[in-house]
């Protein structure tokens, strides 16, 4: 089944170089304890709870902050779990959105059980047949490049989904989830110096 | 807003935009067709249809975290739908105001409203929600307003419940 080759670390430390003063918004489970540990910034908004929310937290900001580019990092089993975002992000067609999913196939902070996507799910699919512009599915390291590029072009609301390792290889740090309160005021603090300097 | 709607309606809506309402994330429901109807007549207020209403906790969270101010409309039936994404809103003390048309209790002819109506005041209770009901007329914009302050100013989650008394039971 899984022929994937794209190293999970490598890839959000890739997407995330100069990411500049784009808001990033990180579901529950791996990726969000990743992007932390390989590309921690001041406007990386990390969710710890609420599995579902990821994409629809990213779609409230881009709404609200249209002069900015708003990426959500979030797994497969996260997305699928409000997949019905992807609808209200087509229809909300906010251009300056991408979502782009960590997919190894597994619920992973559960133990690794086999998701959806193992299955064949096909969560690009499921993003353009709701009317996304351009959503893919990557399964090499070499097209991070090309993903980066998507993600600050404004042209989206664009989705990637990265087909990675069926492993939970959480990065240097480990887990790292840290208080809700906390989180919210340093990613406010880091948005107003964003904000100031521009 | 159609003419046929209640005045309370408009009042309603005006006491959200004085307080700096501009986004508006909806399940709808036919008791709050004139609050959708006004916002999507209004330039300076986004609306955003979502599949479920969890969907919606989150983008007025996202919303929040930007320092815009929206708010989640839906009926009491989607309350249950939310459960575990108001603990974003608890875990992160973000400022939420929800509007929440009720079905399944004054007057409620449909047995199937009721379980979900019966439990909408206590289950948002249990999230960590000030309930604010609005049952009479005169006492919307006011409930409006305090419920704004409570939420923009107070840092508090709230629910305004327009009962069935206010804005009539459904008949089927």
């Amino acid at each position: 089944m899984s022929n994937n080759v794209i190293d999970r670390l490598d890839f959000i430390r890739d997407l995330l170089k100069d990411a500049g003063d784009m808001i990033v918004v990180t579901g529950i489970g791996t990726p969000g304890s990743n992007t932390r540990n390989v590309a921690d910034r001041g406007l990386n908004f990390y969710i710890s709870g609420a599995m579902g929310a990821a994409s629809g937290v990213g779609l409230g900001i881009a709404l609200a902050r249209p002069d900015r580019n708003v990426t959500v990092i979030t797994g497969d089993a996260e997305l699928m779990m409000n997949v019905g975002t992807l609808a209200s992000i087509a229809v909300a067609r906010p251009r300056n959105l991408s979502v782009v999913v960590i997919d190894n196939e597994r619920f992973g902070a559960t133990g690794s059980q086999i998701s959806h996507t193992a299955h064949g799910v096909d969560i690009a699919g499921i993003a353009r047949a709701s009317g996304f512009p351009l959503a893919e599915t990557v399964r090499e390291q070499g097209a991070v490049e090309a993903v980066r590029k998507h993600i600050h072009a404004g042209e989206g609301p664009y989705l990637c989904v990265a087909k990675v390792g069926a492993n939970r290889r959480l990065g240097p740090g480990g887990a790292r989830i840290r208080d809700g309160v906390m989180t919210k005021f340093d990613f406010m603090r880091a948005l107003e110096a964003s904000d100031a300097k521009a | 807003m159609a003419d046929s709607a209640p005045a309370f309606y408009a009042d309603l809506y005006a006491h959200l935009r004085k307080a700096n309402m501009e986004m508006l994330a909806y399940v709808p429901d036919e008791a709050l067709g004139p609050i959708l109807d006004s916002a999507e007549a209004d330039n300076a207020v986004r609306t955003v249809v979502m599949t479920t209403e969890e969907e919606g906790v989150a983008v007025c969270c996202g919303a929040a975290l930007v320092n815009k101010r929206a708010v989640m409309m839906m009926q009491s039936s989607g309350v249950g739908n939310c459960v575990n994404a108001f603990t974003l809103i608890q875990n992160c003390r973000i400022p939420f105001l929800a509007l929440i048309a009720m079905r399944g209790e004054f007057g409620e002819t449909n047995a199937w409203q009721v379980p979900m109506g019966k439990n909408t005041a206590a289950t948002l209770e249990l999230a960590g929600f000030h309930v604010l009901w609005a049952k009479r007329p005169e006492e919307v914009a006011t409930i409006v307003d305090a419920a704004a302050d409570m939420v923009w100013k107070g840092n508090q989650a709230v629910a305004i419940l327009l009962s069935q008394q206010l804005v009539g039971a459904k008949q089927l």
